[in-house]
């Protein structure tokens, strides 16, 4: 049994207060951290540790804190992603709901390491409770000295705002983030140049994930080793993974990487619910394209599963058993995107409409013959040309759903019914 | 450097250059939507994606710079298919309602579908539509959003080189619409940037709307007649009758912008209070007559005074073209054999004798004649006595992008607050007669650190500046970023030309330069005059010289009955000279008061003789722009009735005495090529789009000039006057359109004038002086100075100049909440 | 080299027969006597008789309308565009109800070719060229129609490709007035052999 990590406070009483926290060797690595380490030397042990940003794109966290200039006259801000807003993906809630300070001291130590004494944490609009824990939970930080002004007598200044978004899903692609964080509509900005180098108030900016900057205090304690020896070698560590759907035991479960994603769902999920067959498998968010049921067999990390087709994402696994409707869904993660996209780039404003719209007609029984062709067609035309991921993202679920069950959308155009019942 | 192919061909660029640049540079044409060269880049539309090699993704041209060794595709067939893609994806959403739409026949739209997209349509789901019927968003613009391809240029232009910030988005995604803040009313410039940006027709201008098809237009380039920027404009005619401006992109000093004077102003040229024929007053009534029985008359008037130069006087408005006013003061100094000539507008409440030689100093000895923008791309750069924002706009437009892409450091010392403001490093109000002091003490600080220079260049200055000098946080950070920077610019308005200390203010401002560029340092100075050859008036030497009376002392010489003839040529001093009292009793005492005027105006009411004169769009010439660069004037109209050109009427005045002047400006221009030295260079049959620069005149080096410091005083309340954004003088006041922006002249207060006086915006308060007042609405504008009010000139109805005095600037008044 | 066959030399040798007894003639008159006993060819027009064209007949314009009265046109000028001989000339104006209408619609039929290009390239069917072909005129200025007597004029009628009966009119304007609707086809009276 995997000793849990990140959730290992999760499930004590009280779990959210500083003295929970400290109880359980909290705010230890921060200590360690500002005693004995050099900026540089922490951004070395994260980078041997292998961590990877955790929301969704995978990319080295220690590499992006290296971009940051050494500059000490330029400000430097610190961003923790909390827009959670991925549907099927519900971890990063855990953390900030249940352990809030493990994430503060995250923050704290990357901080350090970038040089930055200002840090924001963005959290979705949504969360109005966990803005409240982890207010909560910040003034507490503030009271025994884990912020502020001179942290723990090092000299380090820092102070952490909590920040609520309006509601758009885009405000989880950072560079849109750091413009909602000025007070600009929620857009993606042109890269590069990349925030690490002129991000929030045009000064170097780090935005990491929730969970990303969670590990860091661990990584800090046991060593880059300990972290390493967790899962696949590229990608290692413990995960969330956020388990919805036709699942028995639907929850957030902590597992290290690489873990089986059939292990994952009849296992840990228990399987489905009524019993019957799995049908498909969403592994990492909507914007990961499904697997059927004959393909599950593939390893839960960033490269295995970006070998199988699909990515790791968020780590939201969404299981669906034979009843479901592939039509459906897609027309659904269409619907959703279609309302999320912002708007700036052509492909993804116009072009998710039309495809909503087609979508909404097939998935209505007016389907036309030739609808699937068209609908392949114009996500070629979106597929990597928008200005960010979004777009993309949109394209690679419909085009999942369409290349695996492909005859469940002809049968909706010839039969205008759904295959399943 | 970084060398870059480009479909096959190799080219050699600066670093940072973007690849839509580096390909039009090779003739390869990539279309774009959302980039426009002076805006902020957006790469939203995805248009003018290209192929680089080793990279998966396409990447837009317009905001990724080249890279050394970079291999880029523009034709391939990825690229063609994105084209093509995206062109299909804005079409989805268009009404292609192109028959009703203005834009029809030149819109972006249809071009790149034309040129790049797809032949047929694959869209047969419902269209997203916003509104059903077109709404106004102001009184020039209308808007369709359902049109609009969400470049943003709009928003773009608006924010980042206007300044307004009067359109944004609303909404999201696919329903994301740019418009006002809840599609109100807007309340803005109405400078109609937006329309010409719009690539589509989804802002439009209501005036122009629903009358011609852009193949019916003939256009005409030619220069804007109210300020001194000297922006070049096109206007677009059908059957012979104006129906709309526009501006060319990368042309002129303007570059694709104006204001809403050069824009929507231009109507005044068809306004029903033209001159018809010629008058003369008999009976104490201005009777037309005939051209013949005119002349008659001012034979028999005129022969007389040939050569009686002292009794005779001429007074012209900055308006005019440079051949004009040259003929004009040709007529004066060789007929007449009179240097009693002025032209300016702005006449100066020093005395006359010190303000023109001043002048003339200042101008010999900083004036930058060159492209403005070159001008601007300084490290620092000082406005003096300007509210930019309404009295040169598209100047302003230049300041403000200069701000966004260069490390400008810009200080504005004012008496009225601007929008410019908030961009400045240094920002300081003050009470007119009080910047001397000022600039005064910063020339102090400047000398004190390069005492070494001065004495290398000039020798022993001795005490340049006589009394006391003051530090504050302005001559502080001014004067230290002075000292800090390698070049300079400096901006004087109109309101240090009518400062009562102008003449000090000119050579404090002259030492400043000289005492710059002896510490090695380049320096130059341009004028931001509200007139649009006020430049050129100047080179042509239509200002009094060599003993002449200004016009202030013409009027004075008239009222003592000692002129026996005024000629006024498209000017109206009776509305617009600074002491309504004075004009109106010296012009009533002139011999023979001729006025030449293309309208019916207070002046010509008063006149014996009254000739029909012409519009700038009724003749051909040149302006000289505040950058002294000279522009083509080109007549798109024919006078009306019996209306004459300007220069024709000059000539025939100067042939019934006899002589015989050119009427060609051509030749009249060749004349001035020779006879004036900064035009040298300038040939009449080579101003192209761009106009021509006029050359600099060596300055006589006279050292430093002592100035003492003096003080105005201000007791109470005194009301300062300028231009307003709509109104600059009495051609935009005979504009319908620009008379239906704004409904009647105001008085702006300070907020705390505002706050002692009791007044809140939109009330009444009767403003008296010598026993004349006049009743104005209050407009609240902060950062006003305690004690001084505005109240914009060239509003007809005020006869505001009732309330002025020769001499006095600011005017005391009393102000007083009205009920 | 051609040769010719023994038929056209046999033909070519007795065709004397046929020039003596004036066979060629003969039958020439034979054809003509046959049409003195049918029925009537030439058209009494204008005092009996009218022409009505086919509805593809490309005479007077005409400008269609909605049902409320108000023209179809929405003056974008692409038919003054295309015209060849530039005889269309249109001003638009904003109407009270906001739409886009034609304030000047003149066409000059005395330039006009009447090629009908102006009604291909209408994006509204506005403009058509009707079956009207009676507006001659002893002043050419009233050649120079406008947009009011271009939407009074009649439209295109299914019907066509007919002589009807018809009274000459002969008061201001001159033209022949149809009277009923039958009629009959001059071609279907030509004998053909």
């Amino acid at each position: 049994m995997f000793e849990k990590v990140l959730l290992k406070n999760a499930d004590k009483p009280e779990s959210h207060r500083i003295k929970t926290y400290l109880k359980g060797g909290g705010y230890e690595a921060l200590k360690k951290v500002l005693k004995g380490y050099q900026p540089d030397q922490v951004i070395q042990i994260v980078k041997d540790s292998n961590l990877r940003g955790r929301g969704g794109a995978g990319f080295p966290t220690g590499l992006k804190w290296g971009f940051v200039p050494k500059d000490p006259t330029v400000p430097k801000y610190l961003c923790c992603n909390a827009d959670e807003g991925e549907p099927g993906t519900f971890k990063d809630r855990q953390i900030i709901e249940k352990d809030p300070h493990q994430l503060i001291e995250g923050m704290a130590i990357a901080a350090y390491a970038i040089g930055a004494n200002k840090a924001f944490i963005y959290i979705r609009g949504e969360f109005a409770f966990g803005a409240r824990r982890l207010e909560e939970a910040i003034a507490e930080a503030y009271e025994k000295g884990f912020l502020g002004r001179d942290i723990l007598g090092s000299g380090f200044d820092l102070d952490i705002t909590v920040h609520r978004g309006a509601g758009a899903y885009i405000c989880g692609e950072e560079t849109a983030l750091i413009e909602s964080l000025e007070g600009d509509r929620g857009q993606p900005r042109f890269k590069p140049p990349f925030p690490a180098v002129k991000g929030l108030y045009n000064s170097p900016t780090v935005v990491n994930n929730v969970e990303t900057l969670s590990c860091v205090p661990h990584i800090i304690l046991k060593g880059a080793d300990w972290f390493r020896g967790i899962g696949p070698e590229k990608s290692p560590g413990p995960k969330l993974f956020c388990l919805s759907g036709h699942v028995k035991r639907p929850g957030v479960y902590e597992l290290p990487m690489g873990i089986s994603l059939r292990d994952l769902v009849e296992e840990y999920g228990g399987g489905t619910r009524s019993g019957r067959k799995v049908k498909a498998v969403i592994p990492g968010g909507v914007s990961a394209p499904m697997l059927p049921e004959s393909r599950i067999d593939v390893d839960m990390d960033f490269d295995s599963l970006a070998q199988a087709g699909t990515m790791l994402g968020s780590g939201g696994v969404i299981v669906m058993d034979e009843s479901t409707c592939i039509v459906k869904v897609a027309k659904r993660i269409i619907e959703f995107f279609h309302h999320e996209s912002c708007g700036k780039c052509t492909p993804c404003r116009e072009g998710l409409d039309w495809i909503d719209k087609i979508m909404k007609r097939l998935e209505g029984g007016n389907g036309r013959k030739g609808d699937v062709e068209l609908l392949e067609d114009l996500c070629n035309n979106i597929f990597g040309k928008t200005f960010c991921p979004l777009g993309d993202g949109a394209v690679m679920a419909l085009r999942g759903a369409i290349n695996h069950f492909r005859d469940e959308f002809e049968y909706h155009i010839e039969k205008r019914t759904c295959m399943v019942a | 450097m970084a060398t870059v192919t480009i479909d096959g061909k190799t080219i050699t660029v600066e670093d940072g250059t973007l690849i839509l640049d580096a390909a039009r540079s090779l003739g390869i044409e990539i279309p774009t939507f959302c980039y426009q060269a002076k805006l902020s880049r957006l790469a939203s539309c995805r248009l003018c994606l290209v192929e680089i090699e080793g990279q998966k993704k396409l990447q837009p041209s317009c905001a990724t710079p080249v890279l050394d060794g970079m291999v880029i595709h523009t034709q391939s067939p990825a690229v063609v298919t994105a084209r093509r893609a995206m062109l299909e994806f804005l079409l989805a959403n268009h009404p292609l309602d192109c028959p009703v739409c203005d834009k029809g026949g030149e819109c972006e739209l249809q071009d790149k579908v034309f040129a790049f997209g797809p032949r047929e349509g694959r869209f047969t789901e419902w269209k997203r539509t916003f509104h059903s019927k077109d709404y106004v968003l102001s009184p020039v613009i209308i808007k369709n959003a359902n049109r609009c391809v969400q470049c943003q240029r709009c928003v773009r232009i608006c924010e980042e080189i206007v300044g307004a910030s009067a359109l944004g988005s609303i909404g999201r995604g696919v329903k994301t619409e740019e418009t006002s803040f809840m599609r109100a009313w807007l309340n803005c410039d109405h400078c109609g940037n937006c329309i010409e940006v719009c690539p589509v027709g989804s802002l439009m201008s209501l005036p122009y709307r629903y009358k011609a098809r852009p193949w019916d237009l003939k256009e005409v380039d030619t220069v804007c007649p109210y300020c001194g920027t000297g922006c070049t404009l096109t206007v677009g005619l059908r059957d012979g009758q104006l129906l709309r401006v526009r501006s060319r992109r990368q042309t002129g000093v303007n570059e694709e912008t104006l204001c809403v004077k050069g824009r929507f102003g231009l109507d005044f040229v068809v306004h029903e209070d033209r001159i018809k024929r010629p008058m003369i007053r008999k009976n104490d009534v201005l009777v037309p007559v005939s051209w013949r029985e005119v002349s008659n008359y001012l034979k028999e008037r005129l022969l007389p005074l040939k050569g009686k130069g002292d009794s005779v006087g001429g007074l012209l408005s900055a308006q005019m073209t440079n051949e004009e006013i040259y003929t004009f003061q040709k007529l004066f100094r060789e007929v007449f054999g009179s240097n009693n000539i002025d032209s300016s507008s702005r006449w100066p409440v020093a005395s006359e004798g010190d303000f023109y030689p001043a002048l003339l100093d200042l101008i010999s000895t900083g004036i930058y004649r060159g492209n403005l923008r070159e001008f601007l791309s300084a490290d620092t750069l000082l406005v003096a006595g300007s509210n930019l924002t309404d009295e040169n706009p598209v100047t302003e437009y230049a300041v403000r992008y200069t701000l966004s892409v260069l490390p400008l450091h810009l200080f504005i010392l004012s008496s009225r607050p601007s929008r410019l403001d908030k961009a400045a490093k240094g920002v300081k109000r003050y009470i007119p007669g009080r910047e001397v002091r000022i600039l005064a003490s910063v020339l102090k600080e400047v000398m004190k650190a390069h005492e070494e220079d001065l004495k290398r260049t000039f020798g022993d200055v001795g005490e340049v500046i006589q009394g006391e000098v003051i530090e504050d946080d302005f001559v502080r950070a001014l004067s230290s970023r002075l000292l800090g920077s390698r070049r300079i610019s400096i901006l004087v308005g109109t309101d240090l030309l009518r400062s009562p200390l102008a003449v000090d203010a000119f050579r404090v401002i002259s030492n400043l330069i000289k005492v710059l560029r002896a510490a090695g340092k380049e320096c130059g100075l341009q004028f931001l005059f509200d007139r649009s050859n006020q430049m050129g008036a100047i080179d042509m030497g239509a200002f009094p010289r060599d003993g002449g009376m200004g016009f202030g002392s013409l009027l004075e010489a008239s009222r003592d009955g000692r002129i026996s003839f005024l000629y006024v040529l498209g000017e109206d001093p009776v509305l617009n000279y600074p002491d309504g009292r004075l004009v109106r009793e010296a012009l009533s005492q002139v011999g023979l008061l001729l006025v030449q005027d293309a309208f019916m105006t207070e002046t010509a009411r008063m006149a014996h003789v009254v000739l029909p004169g012409a519009t700038f769009a009724e003749k051909d010439g040149t302006f000289t722009s505040n950058e002294g660069r000279v522009q083509r004037v080109r007549a798109f109209y024919n006078p009306p009735f019996e209306a004459r050109r300007d220069l024709e009427i000059i000539s025939h005045i100067a042939s019934l005495l006899g002589v015989d002047l050119e009427t060609d400006p051509s030749s009249i221009f060749a004349e001035i090529k020779d006879l004036i030295s900064p035009y040298r260079g300038v040939d009449y049959e080579g101003l192209g789009d761009n106009g021509l620069f006029t050359g600099h005149e060596k300055g006589v080096d006279k050292g430093l000039h002592p100035v003492a410091i003096r003080d105005v005083a201000l007791e109470g309340w005194g009301f300062i006057t300028g231009n307003h954004l709509y109104h600059s003088g009495y051609l935009s006041q005979r504009s319908r359109l620009l008379g239906s922006l704004i409904d009647a002249p105001f008085l702006e207060i300070g907020k705390e004038g505002a706050d002692s006086l009791g007044v809140r915006e939109g009330d009444s308060v009767k403003v008296r002086r010598n026993g004349q007042s006049i009743e104005l609405k209050v407009r609240v504008k902060e950062g006003l100075p305690e004690g001084l009010l505005f109240i914009p000139e060239n509003f007809g109805s005020l006869s505001i100049n009732n309330l002025m005095e020769k001499g006095v600037y600011p005017f005391p008044v009393e102000v007083r909440k009205n009920g | 080299m051609y040769r010719e066959n023994w038929l056209e030399r046999l033909e070519k040798r007795y065709r004397w027969i046929g020039f003596t007894l004036l066979l060629d003639l003969i039958d020439g008159l034979s054809l003509t006597l046959s049409y003195l006993f049918s029925k009537t060819i030439t058209m009494q027009y204008p005092d009996r008789e009218k022409w009505i064209p086919y509805p593809r007949f490309r005479g007077h314009h005409f400008l269609r309308k909605f049902e409320n009265g108000d023209t179809k046109c929405v003056a974008c000028e692409l038919c003054a565009r295309i015209c060849p001989c530039q005889c269309i000339k249109v001003v638009p104006y904003e109407d009270e109800k906001g739409n886009r209408r034609p304030l000047i619609y003149d066409v000059n039929t005395a330039r006009c070719l009447f090629c009908g290009l102006c009604e291909d390239a209408c994006p509204v069917e506005a403009i058509a060229l009707g079956q009207h072909y009676e507006f001659s005129a002893y002043d050419s200025k009233k050649l120079l129609v406008g947009k009011d007597v271009l939407m009074k004029m009649p439209g295109k009628t299914e019907e066509g490709g007919k002589v009807v009966r018809a009274r000459l009119v002969a008061g201001e304007k001159v033209f022949a007035e149809p009277q009923g609707k039958e009629g009959y086809h001059w071609w279907n009276r030509i004998r053909r052999r």
